[in-house]
C-alpha cells in the first residue's frame, strides 16, 4: 500500500527516506498493512458520513454565496512522541507567558517600547491596538486565557511557530470530534498505543476560567458570548459552552447597569462574572467601539474597567498576534523572561524596510507574502505556485503600502500520508496547539492537526480546502 | 485669563427612553498652561456617574440613566485659569532642533500623532501638491504650520450645516467648506504628511468683544503640533490664529473619534439635542498659581 509512496525532499512524520516507518508509527503501519483495501475505503467513507450526521460544519465566506461544508477527515493520525511533546509544551508555555507580559506592558507602562526593543509605531499605530484598554486592571493580569499557536515542522523536522492566535482561536471542538469519530470507526487503531485522553480537558478549562474571575469570586457565573448562529465558528461556540456547562449567550441576552454585567433570565437579572467571548473587539461594546454593532453589549468596557467582569480573551490582544509583531516575539521572551526561546520563529522580512523590500520584490517567485491584517489564508502570495499576473498585483500592492506586508521563505512543511482510495499520498500538515492560562498554564495534549489536501498545496486552512486528522500524544 | 464656562446639554426624547448609558469628555484639561480650578456637573434626573482618565489623559465620565425618562439635562460648570505668558508666537530652529525633528526617536515618540486615521486620511499626492510650496518656503516646521493654518483659513468657507461629524478631511477638501472640525481634520493631515506630530483639540473659545472669531456657539476644535524642545503649540485654522489664552482646552486625541464630547446608547425613540455654552472672563490676565 505504501509501495508507491514518496517522501520526496520533505520531512515525513510517518516514514523515513527509505520507506521504513518511524518507530512510533511502526504498530499503526503494520495494522494498515494487514487491513484489506476495501475495508479502509468503507471506513473512510463512514468517517465522512459521521461528521455530516453530527452536523459539524463550518461556513465558507464567498463573494456571492456562503456555503456550509464539513471538514474532510483523514484517518492517519498525527502521532507525537512523549519526549518531543514535553519539549514543545515548555516552549509553548514560555511563549504564551511572554506574550501575556507583553500585552500587560503595552496597555500599562509600555516599558518594552521605552527600552526600544520594538519600534514604537508598530505597536501604537497597529489597527489592533486599543487605547480603550489602557490601565485596566485585568484580573490576575491574565490577557490570554486561551491561545491557539500554529506550529509547523521544517524539512529538518524541527517545530517552528508560524502564527500566534490570541484573539478568538477556534477549532477546539474539531479536536474532540476528530477523536470521537476515530474511536467510533477506527477503534482497533488505538490498540497497543497508550495516548493522552481528552476526557478531563474541559474540567481544566473550566477551572482556568473560574480562576480569572474578578475579585476572586468563588463559583463565578461564566458565560460564552457568541455573535450567533450565522458565525462560521458557531458549532465551536455551542459545543464548548455545552461541554463546560456554561450559558451560551448573545449580546441581547446581557445588559450593563451601573458598571455591572447581568444576564436576563426567566427569574430576573443574574450577575455575570466571566465572559468567554467569541466576538471580535470592534463589536463588543457599541459605546466604545463600532457604534452600530448589534452583537455587543453597551457599557461592557465600563464594567471591565471597573473590575466587575472578566472578558476573556482580553480586549486588544490582536496587537500581540499581529504578523509584524510576530517577528519580535523571540526578543520579548528574552526581555521579559531572560530565557532563550525554546521554539523558533520562521524568518520574516519587513517590507517597510527599503533594503528588505528590494530583496523581496526581486524574489517574489521564491517567497510567501502575507498581508499583516488578514487571516485565514486569504490575501496571501505563495511565490513558487503563483502566476506572473498575481505577482504583479502583489508588487503593486506592496509598493503602495509596504508596511501592510511581510514576507517569509517558503517552508517545506512536514507531511503525513493521506488516504486516496487506491493508495496514500504525502500532504503537508500543521498543528494548532491550545494553551490555557488560569492559575497555572496548561497545554492541551495534542491539538488540531490540519492537512492541505490539495496535491502540493501548502494552505491548511479549512476555508481553502484543508482537512483534519486526529492528534495523538503518546504517554510511554 | 480666568474663565467660567457653563455648558447646558439638553436631551429631549419623542417618547420616553430607558437604559441609557453615556460618556462625556467635558472637564477642561489641567496642565502647565491651564489650570482647572473647579468642575461641577449636575444631572437631571439625578443619576450615578463614574470617572476615569483615558489613554490621552482626558477626563471621562460615564453615567447611567436607567429608569424611563423623557428628557435629560446635564449642566457642567468649570473655572479655568490660562497663563498668558505660557505661549510663543515664533520659534527659531537651531541646527540641533532640525536634527531632532528629523530623528527617528522623535518620530517614534509621537507615532500616534503621525498616523493616518479615518478622519485625516488624504492621498499622499494631494498632500504633496497642496503643501510643496509652503514646505519649501518655510525655514522650519513651525513656519510651515503657520502657512498651512492661513492656507486653510483662506481656502475654506465657514459654513455650518455643510458637513457632518462623519465628514473626513478628503471630503471637506473637495467641498472647500465646513466647520471647525473640518478645518482641523485637514490641518492634521497636512501637518502629519510632513512628519509634524499633530493632535486634535476640543474645547471652548472665548470670543469676548471680538466678534470676528468663529466657533462660539458650542464647542470648538483646533490643532496642536509638537516641536522639538517646545511643548504642544496650538493653531486654530478656523480663525487663522495661534490658539492661546482665548482657547480653553478640554480634550486631545488623534482625531474626533478619541475626544467625542458626548455619546450615548439608550432604548427608545428619536432624540433632540440642544447644547448651549457660555464663556465668561472673570478676571483679565491673572497669573496661574502654577
Amino acid at each position: 500500500m505504501f509501495k508507491t509512496y514518496k517522501t520526496e525532499s520533505f520531512f515525513d512524520e510517518m516514514l523515513q527516506q527509505q520507506g521504513q516507518p518511524r518507530s512510533h508509527y511502526q504498530v499503526l503501519y503494520n495494522r494498515l498493512a494487514s487491513l484489506p483495501h476495501d475495508e479502509l475505503q468503507n471506513r473512510h467513507e463512514a468517517a465522512q458520513q459521521n461528521f455530516l450526521r453530527q452536523g459539524i460544519t463550518f461556513t465558507v465566506y464567498h463573494e456571492n454565496q456562503d456555503s456550509e461544508r464539513t471538514i474532510p477527515f483523514d484517518f492517519i493520525p498525527n502521532i507525537i512522541p512523549k519526549d518531543e511533546w514535553q519539549n514543545l509544551e515548555k516552549g509553548l508555555i514560555q511563549r504564551v507567558k511572554a506574550l501575556n507580559l507583553f500585552l500587560d506592558d503595552i496597555y500599562n507602562s509600555q516599558q518594552i517600547l521605552k527600552d526600544g526593543l520594538i519600534p514604537r509605531d508598530l505597536v501604537v499605530t497597529c489597527s489592533h491596538f486599543y487605547p480603550q484598554v489602557t490601565k485596566i486592571k485585568v484580573p490576575r493580569r491574565n490577557h490570554i486565557f486561551m491561545a491557539g499557536v500554529d506550529l509547523i515542522k521544517d524539512d529538518q523536522g524541527e517545530f517552528r511557530v508560524l502564527e500566534d492566535n490570541l484573539r478568538n482561536p477556534s477549532g477546539l471542538s474539531y479536536v474532540f470530534q476528530n477523536r470521537y469519530v476515530m474511536r467510533q470507526i477506527f477503534p482497533d487503531f488505538f490498540q497497543d498505543y497508550d495516548i493522552n485522553s481528552l476526557e478531563n480537558q474541559f474540567s481544566h478549562i473550566h477551572e482556568a476560567l473560574s480562576s480569572i474571575a474578578p475579585n476572586g469570586v468563588s463559583n463565578p457565573n461564566i458565560v460564552l458570548l457568541t455573535p450567533g448562529v450565522y458565525n462560521s465558528a458557531y458549532f465551536d461556540h455551542s459545543f464548548i459552552a455545552q461541554q463546560l456547562g456554561i450559558e451560551l449567550v448573545e449580546g441581547r441576552d446581557l445588559l450593563v447597569r451601573d458598571r455591572t454585567v447581568y444576564m436576563k433570565t426567566t427569574r430576573g437579572l443574574r450577575r455575570v462574572d466571566v465572559i468567554y467571548r467569541r466576538i471580535d473587539d470592534d463589536y463588543l461594546d457599541p459605546l466604545e467601539f463600532l457604534p452600530d454593532s448589534m452583537l455587543g453589549v453597551a457599557g461592557l468596557m465600563d464594567a471591565y474597567r471597573a473590575g466587575n467582569v472578566t472578558i476573556s480573551n482580553g480586549v486588544g490582544n490582536g496587537v500581540a498576534d499581529d504578523k509584524a509583531i510576530y517577528h519580535y516575539v523571540p526578543s520579548m521572551i528574552r526581555y521579559y523572561l531572560g530565557e532563550e526561546p525554546l521554539i523558533k520563529n520562521v524568518e520574516t522580512y519587513f517590507l517597510r524596510d527599503p533594503e528588505q523590500r528590494q530583496y523581496v520584490l526581486a524574489n517574489l517567485d521564491k517567497l510567501v507574502v502575507k498581508q499583516t491584517n488578514a487571516s485565514g489564508g486569504y490575501n496571501m502570495l505563495i511565490g513558487p505556485q503563483s502566476t506572473s499576473e498575481i505577482r504583479e498585483i502583489f508588487r503593486k500592492k506592496i509598493q503602495q503600502n509596504p508596511a501592510n506586508f511581510i514576507a517569509q521563505p517558503v517552508i517545506k512543511l512536514s507531511r503525513l500520508p493521506v488516504f486516496r482510495g487506491e493508495n496514500f499520498s504525502g500532504c503537508h500538515i500543521d498543528l494548532r496547539a491550545f494553551v490555557f492560562n488560569g492559575e497555572h498554564p496548561h497545554v492541551f495534549p495534542g491539538g488540531l492537526t490540519r492537512v492541505a489536501l490539495k496535491e502540493g498545496s501548502l494552505i491548511v486552512n479549512s476555508s481553502q480546502g484543508g482537512g483534519a486528522k486526529d492528534t495523538w500524544v503518546t504517554q510511554d | 485669563m480666568k474663565y467660567k464656562v457653563t455648558q447646558n446639554t439638553h436631551y429631549r426624547y419623542e417618547h420616553s427612553v430607558s437604559q441609557s448609558i453615556n460618556q462625556i469628555r467635558l472637564k477642561p484639561i489641567d496642565d502647565v498652561k491651564q489650570e482647572c480650578l473647579s468642575f461641577k456637573k449636575e444631572f437631571s434626573p439625578d443619576v450615578p456617574s463614574y470617572t476615569y482618565y483615558d489613554y490621552w489623559g482626558n477626563h471621562v465620565e460615564t453615567f447611567y440613566a436607567w429608569e424611563d425618562h423623557n428628557e435629560l439635562l446635564l449642566v457642567t460648570t468649570s473655572e479655568v485659569i490660562i497663563d498668558p505668558y505660557a505661549f510663543i508666537n515664533t520659534l527659531s530652529f537651531s541646527p540641533q532642533m532640525h536634527d531632532a525633528f528629523r530623528s527617528t526617536s522623535f518620530q517614534q515618540q509621537y507615532a500616534e500623532f503621525l498616523m493616518k486615521t479615518y478622519y485625516t486620511t488624504l492621498d499622499d499626492e494631494i498632500c504633496e501638491q497642496l503643501t510643496v510650496d509652503f514646505w519649501n518656503q518655510s525655514p522650519n516646521p513651525f513656519e510651515y504650520v503657520k502657512l498651512v493654518n492661513k492656507y486653510i483659513y483662506d481656502t475654506f468657507t465657514y459654513q455650518p450645516g455643510s458637513t457632518t461629524v462623519q465628514t473626513t478631511a478628503a471630503e471637506a477638501l473637495a467641498k472647500k467648506e465646513g466647520v471647525c472640525q473640518d478645518y482641523t481634520n485637514l490641518m492634521l493631515a497636512l501637518c502629519r504628511y510632513r512628519g509634524i506630530p499633530a493632535r486634535y483639540v476640543s474645547g471652548y473659545l472665548y470670543v469676548g468683544e471680538n466678534s470676528a472669531m468663529r466657533g462660539d456657539s458650542a464647542t470648538h476644535a483646533w490643532v496642536e503640533v509638537k516641536m522639538p524642545t517646545a511643548g504642544w503649540i496650538g493653531f486654530d485654522p478656523t480663525n487663522n490664529v495661534l490658539a492661546q489664552d482665548q482657547h480653553i482646552r478640554v480634550a486631545v486625541g488623534r482625531d474626533y473619534a478619541d475626544i467625542v464630547p458626548l455619546k450615548g446608547i439608550y432604548h427608545g425613540g428619536i432624540q433632540h439635542l440642544d447644547v448651549k455654552v457660555s464663556v465668561h472672563a472673570i478676571e483679565e490676565n491673572v497669573k496661574s498659581m502654577k
